[in-house]
């Protein structure tokens, strides 16, 4: 077959979220931040900082979804079916945020703060609903006959909630990072004040949500803690605490670009989590017990979830899987977690004492890690944040951009 | 019968949603084509009503193409969420063109917009220019690939079925389908009409105001021509777009003709109105005009096609709803023309800015290209009812296993958010409308050719008669 189309696209489309996440996220995370800068000409700033890319960014979200549909058309018609509501707000969200960019510098003063109102509900619904959706997506999808089996609300569990929070926390931080790059003085200064206690409460979220997945999840934790996944999980909270720390070091300073980079090394390994999920694929369906909440409130559907395994012609592209391969139970790996899938859900006592055991081993030697590479870099972390370049050229002068109305940007050409 | 309900509530919600946003591309297309056109008249020329002008609609297409933007965006998701097993049947080659939409067309669009909004004293003319040109480039690349999508959706080809799902066999072919070519360009010259005839409802608005100076007189003047040669260019071409439907859908021509059935040995004759009867099967006060129907649609005097008692009942399109799409598309076709002949007309009189009457034609005709090309999806999409995916899929099949609950919310939210925001959004391209290029371009006292001002600002009655002086030409 030559080269494996669907990894080709799973790449792509892996590809396409992250820069969504790393793009539209700081410039939703300005609309989370509005309420807290109430002067016009603050918010004036703020938003002009991504005028000329907002729609761009939003771009990477249209080729996440043509191209699951492209690539993996079972995987975008069971997973958008599944998420109707939580997409659908997000949705309309998103044209609130959209609208707002134009319309706000349109308005009539009497009338501004409606569209300020519709930014920031925009943003902040927009991304509760992303965060929500993940969530959904990380407690599993019940499929019966190569469609959505669930009901409409199935997405909302407390975990999802709790992912959609810290999503909004996550771009919160991306986009005080990013206007602490991007302006100075005054407004500077007070987003830095912003993003110190932001950087704490997405560790947090990170933690939590870590702990969480594997603890209620468990064909994730099998993956997590089998061998050879774990030698490739293993550095990710390393990688987290580092960012973090580092992030914290760098706002003390003298920051500019910095901690918008931190914080993207800090989300982004969040973001893998999404991976874990076995979208229904070649396997017929019923061999994944998707350990969803969803799933386990109707006992009926799972005995029927069994869907006849489709053909493996090339030319359709089956589902592949946007993760790592599955574990092979007949193969020699060596599981960390012994789960047999076959047996009923309900967790025993020992199978917890045992997940919550591997935990803390875990997180514990990351941490331990992270204080020997910490101690090892410390002189120099400290002494290079000390010396971070003001290279930002600073507010622009005013400039006529061409057409009255439409704001001057302090967002240099090669954004563009 | 909650099933039965779902599929109408989603094809409602998807209706809806679609009809809104193909208002914001059809302007956009034709507003992008404007602008670059406005903006190498200007570098040729020099002059300054041009830039004037580019520089007034630029910030309208501004608000248009947020607005465009937005609502595509659930657009690209309605497939999955509305139409979920008509993805997973036909997504390979759907999913495909509407990527290779976002991947060539939007990344140029978003990247080049910028330039062209913000860049304007950034970056040289020339480059300036480049950036608008490949932003009016990119709209039309992703008419095209859309259209594709579409068109294939009629009538499919280059595929094979494997499995019970599509797969691309040719894909060429599947994007040269049969009827992709009428249906681009028939769409593209729709959308620079409707685009015409809102620049010229603007000019219109304010000769009619007396606001009558060089930058007004042009784009009404740029307008009227655009009508005078492309109106009966688009009867053409929605001529040939019916004799290829018919061709390939058969049914949906029966339908908009209102068509029951042959009589042997006789021509067709055409109905000018009625009301088609599903129920009945005929068509109620009906005023035709005998064997007109056979001419046009097969070129001879008692030719015959197929008509809807042909098709057993399940698989006709509605007649009553297409009939009259069909018609309002025609009619406001024929006026377009008249517009443009009037004008045309007026224009060698001397009386282009002058006469009332066709002026408030132009200002009336404002909306009449966008509520045409909302016309003519009615008639294309309903007429390949209740085929999804035409002959292949039935829409009843397509439909995502939503409850009749949810839809019912998510509609409610969809129309109350649509007329909230594309509502505010309408007011404030008026009042940039409303506003008026910047009267920069006047100085030159007299002329009476197009971009060149009598007496800017003041009353029409008191401005003397058209060229009564040489032309001077006007430079700001
Ligand atoms: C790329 C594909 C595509 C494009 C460009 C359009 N549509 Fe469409 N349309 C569909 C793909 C589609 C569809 C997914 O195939 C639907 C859903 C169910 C169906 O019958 O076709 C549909 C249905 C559908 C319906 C409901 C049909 C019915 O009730 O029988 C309406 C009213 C429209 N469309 C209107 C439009 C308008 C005003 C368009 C102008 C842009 C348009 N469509 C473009
Ligand atoms: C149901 C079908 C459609 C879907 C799924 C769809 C999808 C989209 C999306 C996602 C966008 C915004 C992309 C961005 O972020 O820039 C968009 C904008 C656009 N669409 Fe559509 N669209 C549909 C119908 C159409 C039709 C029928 C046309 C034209 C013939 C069209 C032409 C355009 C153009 C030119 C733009 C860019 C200009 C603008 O945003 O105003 N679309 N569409
Ligand atoms: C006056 C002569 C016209 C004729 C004879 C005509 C003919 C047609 C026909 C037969 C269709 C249905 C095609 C199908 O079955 O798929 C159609 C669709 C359509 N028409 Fe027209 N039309 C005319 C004028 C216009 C005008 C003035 C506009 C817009 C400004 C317009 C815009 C459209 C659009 C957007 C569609 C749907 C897209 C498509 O299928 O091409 N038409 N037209």
């Amino acid at each position: 077959m030559g080269i494996d189309l669907p990894l080709v696209w799973a790449v792509i489309i892996l590809f396409g979220v992250m820069m969504y996440v790393v793009m539209d996220g700081f410039d939703l995370g300005i609309g989370i931040l509005y309420p807290f800068f109430r002067d016009k000409a603050d918010r004036d700033v703020m938003m002009n900082t991504v005028a000329p890319v907002w729609d761009g960014n939003e771009t990477w979200l249209v080729l996440g979804g043509a191209g699951l549909l492209a690539a993996f058309p079972l995987a975008y018609s069971v997973v958008l079916s599944a998420f109707y509501l939580p997409l659908i707000f997000m949705l309309l969200g998103l044209i609130f945020r959209g609208v707002a960019f134009e319309f706000r510098f349109k308005a009539s003063d009497a009338t501004r703060h409606w569209w300020d109102k519709a930014f920031i509900g925009g943003s902040v619904a927009a991304t509760f609903f992303q965060g929500a959706t993940l969530g959904g997506f990380i407690g599993g999808i019940p499929v019966v006959n190569r469609a959505y089996a669930g009901g409409p609300l199935d997405w909302l569990t407390p975990f999802s909630v709790f992912t959609g929070v810290g999503l909004v926390a996550a771009y919160a931080l991306l986009g005080s990072t990013w206007l602490v790059m991007k302006t100075k003085g005054d407004l500077q200064r007070r987003m830095i004040a912003l993003a110190q206690p932001l950087t704490l409460v997405l560790l947090a979220v990170i933690v939590a949500i870590s702990v969480w997945t594997p603890l209620t999840h468990r064909e994730i934790a099998q993956r997590w803690f089998t061998f050879p996944n774990i030698v490739w999980f293993a550095p990710v909270p390393l990688l987290v605490a580092v960012a973090a720390w580092r992030l914290v070091v760098a706002l003390r300073g003298q920051p500019h670009a910095g901690p918008f980079v931190l914080t993207l090394c800090l989300t982004l390994p969040g973001l893998q989590r999404a991976r874990h999920q076995p979208v229904p694929a070649h396997h017929p369906a019923g061999d994944h017990d998707l350990g969803g909440i969803g799933a386990a409130a109707e006992p009926g559907l799972r005995a029927g979830r069994r869907a006849p395994h489709h053909s493996a012609d090339p030319r359709v592209h089956g589902v592949g899987l946007l993760g790592v391969p599955r574990q092979d139970r007949r193969g020699g790996h060596v599981p960390l977690m012994t789960g047999d899938a076959g047996a009923a859900r309900g967790l025993r006592r020992r199978e917890w004492a045992r997940r919550v055991g591997w935990l803390v081993a875990y997180w514990a030697g990351g941490v331990a890690v992270v204080g020997v590479v910490a101690y090892g870099l410390r002189r120099h972390a400290v002494g290079g944040a000390r010396h971070v370049v003001r290279a930002h050229p600073g507010p622009p002068a005013p400039d006529d951009s061409g057409a009255a109305g439409i704001p001057a940007t302090p967002v240099p050409v090669w954004w563009i | 019968m909650a099933a039965a309900e779902a599929l109408l509530l989603a094809r409602i919600q998807f209706g809806f949603t679609v009809s809104f946003h193909i208002v914001f591309p059809a302007i956009t297309i034709g507003l992008a084509s404007y602008l670059a056109v406005l903006e190498a008249l200007w570098l040729r020329t020099g002059r300054q009503v041009f830039q004037d002008l580019y520089r007034y609609w630029l910030r309208i297409f501004a608000v248009n193409f947020g607005m465009g933007v937005v609502s595509g965006l659930v657009m690209a998701y309605q497939f999955g969420t509305n139409w979920s097993r008509f993805s997973d049947f036909a997504g390979s080659i759907t999913g495909p063109l509407l990527a290779y939409e976002v991947l060539t067309a939007f990344f140029l669009e978003a990247g080049f917009l910028g330039v062209m909004l913000f860049g304007w004293k950034r970056v040289g003319p020339g480059l300036h220019f480049f950036a608008t040109l490949m932003v009016a480039v990119g709209t039309l690349v992703s008419a095209t690939w859309i259209l594709a999508s579409n068109s294939w959706m009629q009538t499919p080809a280059g595929y094979e079925i494997v499995d019970g799902r599509v797969v691309p066999t040719d894909w060429v072919a599947a994007i040269f389908n049969p009827s992709f070519p009428y249906r681009l360009v028939h769409m593209v010259v729709g959308a620079y009409l409707a685009t015409a005839l809102v620049v010229g409802a603007a000019g219109a608005w304010h000769l009619l105001r007396s606001r009558d100076d060089a930058a007004i007189r042009m784009m009404t003047s740029m307008a009227m021509w655009m009508l005078l040669l492309v109106a009966p260019l688009q009867a053409f071409i929605g001529d040939q777009h019916g004799l290829n439907t018919l061709a390939h859908q058969p049914a949906k021509i029966a339908a908009i003709e209102a068509h029951w059935e042959n009589r042997p040995g006789e021509g067709v004759p055409l109905t000018l109105v009625g009301w088609p009867d599903m129920e009945a099967e005929r068509t109620l006060w009906a005023i035709e005009v005998p064997r007109l129907g056979s001419l046009i649609l097969t070129h001879s005097w008692d030719g015959q096609f197929p008509g809807l008692k042909e098709y057993p009942p399940a698989d006709r399109p509605n007649a009553t709803i297409v009939f009259w799409t069909f018609r309002i598309m025609v009619g406001l076709g024929v006026l377009m023309i008249a517009l443009g002949l009037w004008s045309a007309w007026a224009r060698w009189r001397g009386t282009l800015y002058r006469s009332r009457p066709l002026l408030r034609m132009a200002l009336a005709m404002g909306p009449a290209g966008v509520v045409a090309i909302l016309a003519g999806w009615y008639t294309t999409e309903i007429g390949r009812q209740p085929w999804v995916v035409y002959g292949l899929m039935r829409t009843a099949d397509g439909v995502s296993p939503h409850g009749p609950v949810e839809l019912s919310v998510t509609l409610a939210l969809f129309v109350v958010v649509y007329f909230v925001v594309f509502g505010a959004g309408l007011v404030y391209m008026l009042r940039l409308i409303a506003v008026g290029p910047a009267a920069s371009g006047e100085g030159g006292p007299e002329g009476g050719g197009p971009g060149q001002a009598r007496h800017p600002m003041r009353p029409l009655s008191a401005a003397p008669a058209v060229g009564a002086a040489a032309p001077t030409a006007t430079r700001g």
